[in-house]
């Protein structure tokens, strides 16, 4: 092929060339020798953002009556915790009889604690709920607590959300919405938060004092008492429904935040319908897995009650342990002391990945957060699948 | 518990790591792939947010080729690798918006076909076309030079530099050797390139983040050509489609593949051979090791005291500079591309053209709104739920500007840069999304550094510079690896970043262990 003919390139220009990697070999004799890899502020940063764990201590525990308690708690390395976004969780990792088990937890402090150290975490006593009463019973104040950096997607997005969040939220829901209102008061976050709180009486109604503080420091919260039980003139009456949300929504646009138990998300989901909201303005904090999978779509009856036998390969080690198929795979993992990460448990964050190699297993649908490439390939998030037969599995490694 | 001995291990599964370990097992070797996350690709990766699943970072796949022509990355992973990847063809280079040094405002798009481009750049600078047809023509030499060298690269001379066969050089690359090395915008000027067009072209700075008055021709002209000639290309399931593919083929081939392990160390015996990896599951056997992680690390972290690092490699990497780092804003729209009047792929904006004032801005953060966006659903109508966008807007520094930033003030930093974004293309375009956003996730060097681990979250390796070009690097290939059985891989390597470089250093990597490996 005939080549264009370069008027100002020439003879010197091929030496230039053939000096080139000699160029370089100078620059790099002429450098330090040092053996020291530097550090980085974005590095530093980053791992204060998104620490693997932070231990804190426990400084004060605040009952609040029907089997909840906030545990007030500082780093224990004097270090600031991370910053979060109001709204998100932790998750605690716990050892109970030499297995650790880990849960996540809303955080119920406003993010501008962390600066000292600081962390809320508050913890409901759930029926069943092993974590939970394990927390109860035994922390006391000066005991270490080990969690993860903060998680989750339950948080207000400016380019998403309306200026005007109505939040749903019932009974010990209601943290990661008080925490949301702190960050309003403290300035980190700027919108207009309007809360409908659902609770049975008066006297179950939570975090009374703390609401009437960030009431008295901003005007951009409202507070809406919901009693189902009782009927009081400083509270609305009945369940939250989509009636009482135009009432306080009025004709402006607004975003909906749920946060609350499964059943509020049931009675919430059907009162959303009736405000035709786009998705994107309807949001719900959902973590804990899936109960009672057989009570859902699809679910073929003869698997219920059954124990399979889960086949499981991680790293260099395999293990045969029993699985019960009324509970997610992933608690069978914690059982035989085996579960690798783990953080959301309700099928969104993809921690517990894991490669399914043979065997059916259900997966709900509502808690379906996998990749689209990883659903063909056969990958599933242990935490929101139930196991419908014996079942082989490729874990990460647990640590 | 299982037999802990491999013929080899790799650490670290991105995109030059997974390629080593299918260039090893595929020749029958038994091989270990480490990764210190619970998902194997790096930044071949997604993530789902609601019912919208992201691409972490694949804007535009170059140089792959197609079915039947494939190009050198594309014959490693579609015709040695045998990768089951469902690729998608991009039949446009770029659209950009903005104004040049002769302040003349520009709104233009770059067909691809090599003739397509030449003829359109004559439309949007008249004058450009004789010079085009000559940067064509060096540009497709500049590929040819670089596929003869990438195939010839396995004799090594005395001083440790890749022996090459001038006589070859001087009689089929004679204008490549003449420009390949010489500044990209003086070869643009001393070829009468007209100034506007030199801006119109120097657009892609932001893939390359490079300062084109310094960097090499061959750089630019090689990515442009291949744009150009070829078409870019994407997969249909996102990168993490692309990674599931690679794994899949691993495992086929034998490989083990760890997740959510660490490698510690790079253990090494009295006499500095390496004998083993530390994990955390313990110690792993094997003779040889592949470390997809910035040399840096590897000398100063990774290899253990027993294992003698030539005075040399810690000059070598307290010469480099680290490359770029991003900002990604990942947003999804609950409207549809017809329905937002979406019409290209990617679209630059760089406001100015000026690629001296552009390196100048990309190391602030007030200045730097230089953003490029990708729109996914154009060319992948599967690249999310009917009737919703997905896009990611990407801006490139050239230093740590994000260290600076406190914990509180941090998130208020993104959304601020994110607003003048979305300013500024809807402006530029005319295309409204600010009313239908549906999921957005904004990703800094924070991000990266989180989940990359690489110096200041760098995604690009060392930077490509006057002294330290591809070309010298590659010539240094092996002379840059001189510790037997154990080498490194990844965007800091030889050919330097992107998904087509980085795939191929993991390829030429894995064959020198293999050739180590047969003494």
């Amino acid at each position: 092929m005939s080549k264009v003919k370069l008027k100002k390139y020439g003879l010197k220009d091929i030496m230039y060339f053939t000096n080139k990697p000699k160029e370089r070999e100078n620059k790099i004799q002429s450098a330090s020798s040092a053996k020291t890899a530097a550090t980085f502020k974005c590095n530093e940063k980053a791992a204060q953002r998104h620490p693997d764990e932070q231990y804190f201590v426990i400084e004060n525990i605040i009952d609040r009556g029907k089997g909840v308690k906030s545990y007030q708690m500082k780093k224990q390395d004097g270090t600031e915790a991370a910053f979060f976004r109001a709204g998100q969780y932790v998750v605690i990792r716990q050892e109970i009889d030499g297995k650790l088990i880990a849960r996540p937890v809303s955080i119920s402090s406003g993010p501008v604690d962390t600066l000292e150290g600081k962390l809320e975490l508050t913890v409901k006593m759930v029926e069943n709920g092993f974590l939970s009463k394990y927390i109860i019973e035994n922390w006391k104040v000066g005991d270490v607590v080990r969690t993860s950096g903060p998680q989750g997607l339950f948080y207000y997005e400016g380019f998403r959300d309306e200026k005007h969040v109505i939040a749903c939220s019932g009974g010990s829901g209601i943290t990661p919405i008080l925490s949301m209102a702190r960050a309003i008061a403290s300035g980190d976050e700027d919108f207009k938060l309007t809360i409908l709180y659902g609770s049975r009486t008066k006297a179950d109604i939570l975090f009374a004092e703390e609401f009437a503080e960030v009431l008295k420091a901003t005007d951009k919260v409202k507070l809406v008492n919901v009693l189902s039980d009782e009927e009081a003139d400083d509270c609305e009456h009945g369940f939250i429904s989509a009636e009482l949300v135009k009432k306080y929504a009025g004709d402006e646009k607004f975003s909906l935040f749920a946060s609350g138990p499964q059943a509020m998300y049931e009675f919430l989901d059907k009162e959303a319908d009736k405000l035709n909201l786009d998705l994107k303005h309807y949001r719900k904090e959902i973590f804990g897995s899936i109960k009672e999978p057989w009570t859902l779509p699809g679910y073929p009856a003869e698997a219920k009650d059954k124990v399979f036998k889960l086949k499981v390969k991680m790293c260099n080690s395999e293990y045969d342990i029993p699985c019960n198929a009324n509970e997610n795979m992933l608690v069978a993992l914690e059982r035989a002391g085996i579960a690798g990460p783990n953080r959301c448990r309700g099928g969104v964050c993809g921690w517990c990945r894991s490669r399914l190699v043979s065997g059916d297993v259900f997966i709900p649908e509502l808690t379906d957060g996998r990749r689209g490439a990883d659903k063909r390939y056969g990958y599933i998030h242990p935490c929101a699948s139930f196991a419908l037969s014996d079942v082989e599995i490729e874990i990460p490694n647990r640590k | 518990m299982g037999n802990s001995r491999f013929d080899c291990v790799v650490i670290g599964a991105g995109i030059a790591g997974m390629s080593a370990a299918i260039t090893v097992a595929n020749a029958g070797k038994k091989v270990l792939l480490l990764d210190q996350h619970n998902l194997p690709g790096g930044c071949a990766s997604s993530f789902v947010r609601g019912r919208i699943e992201f691409d972490a970072s694949l804007h535009e796949f170059c140089g792959l080729g197609k079915p039947g022509r494939w190009e050198l990355p594309g014959r490693i992973m579609m015709e040695e690798h045998k990768l089951g990847i469902d690729w998608i063809w991009i039949p446009e280079m770029y659209r950009c918006i903005g104004t040049t040094r002769s302040g003349k405002h520009f709104d233009v798009k770059l067909p691809t076909g090599v003739d397509n481009v030449i003829n359109a750049m004559e439309e949007i600078v008249p004058g450009s076309k004789e010079p085009m047809k000559v940067f064509m023509d060096l540009a497709r030499e500049c590929v040819e030079a670089n596929d003869y060298f990438s195939a010839n690269m396995s004799t090594v001379k005395k001083d440790g530099f890749l022996k090459t066969d001038s006589l070859y050089y001087m009689k089929n690359f004679s204008n490549f050797l003449k420009v390949a090395e010489r500044p990209f915008n003086e070869v643009m000027r001393n070829i009468g390139m007209p100034e506007d067009a030199i801006d119109i072209l120097d657009v892609y700075w932001t893939y390359i983040g490079a300062d084109y008055s310094k960097m090499s021709f061959v750089h630019q002209a090689w990515m442009f050509y291949q744009y150009a000639n070829v078409e870019p290309t994407i997969t249909r399931d996102n990168a993490h489609g692309m990674t599931m593919a690679c794994m899949e083929r691993f495992r086929e081939l034998g490989g083990e593949l760890w997740l959510n392990t660490k490698a510690h160390k790079v253990c090494g015996d009295k006499d500095g051979n390496i004998i083993g990896v530390m994990t955390d599951v313990g110690m792993v056997e094997t003779n040889y090791v592949i470390a997809n992680v910035n040399p840096e690390i590897a000398y100063n972290k990774l290899l253990d005291e027993n294992i003698k690092v030539p005075e040399r490699e810690y000059k070598r990497v307290n010469a480099e500079k680290h490359g770029i780092r991003f900002f990604n804003a990942y947003v999804a729209c609950n409207k549809s591309i017809e329905e937002l009047g979406i019409e290209d792929y990617t679209i630059f904006m760089p406001g100015s053209f000026d690629n001296a004032k552009n390196i100048k801005d990309s190391k602030s953060y007030e200045d730097n709104t230089h953003s490029v966006v990708v729109i996914y659903n154009v060319v992948n109508p599967d690249a999310s739920p009917k009737g919703t966008t997905v896009m990611t807007f990407t801006i490139c520094y050239t230093e740590d500007v994000w260290g600076d930033f406190t914990q509180r003030e941090y998130v208020h930093k993104k959304q601020e840069l994110f607003q003048k974004v979305m300013d500024n293309f809807e402006k530029d375009t005319g295309i409204i999304i600010h009313d239908c956003i549906e999921e957005i996730e904004l990703a800094t060097p924070w991000t990266f550094a989180h989940f990359l681990n690489t110096p200041e979250g760098t995604s690009y390796g060392y930077m490509v510079d006057n002294w330290d070009t591809m070309l010298s690097r590659l010539m240094a290939i092996r002379k840059d690896q001189p510790i037997k059985g154990f080498k490194t891989c990844g965007a800091a390597g030889a050919r330097g970043d992107g998904y087509n470089m980085t795939y191929t250093n993991g390829n030429d990597i894995g064959k020198i262990i293999l050739e180590e490996m047969e003494g």
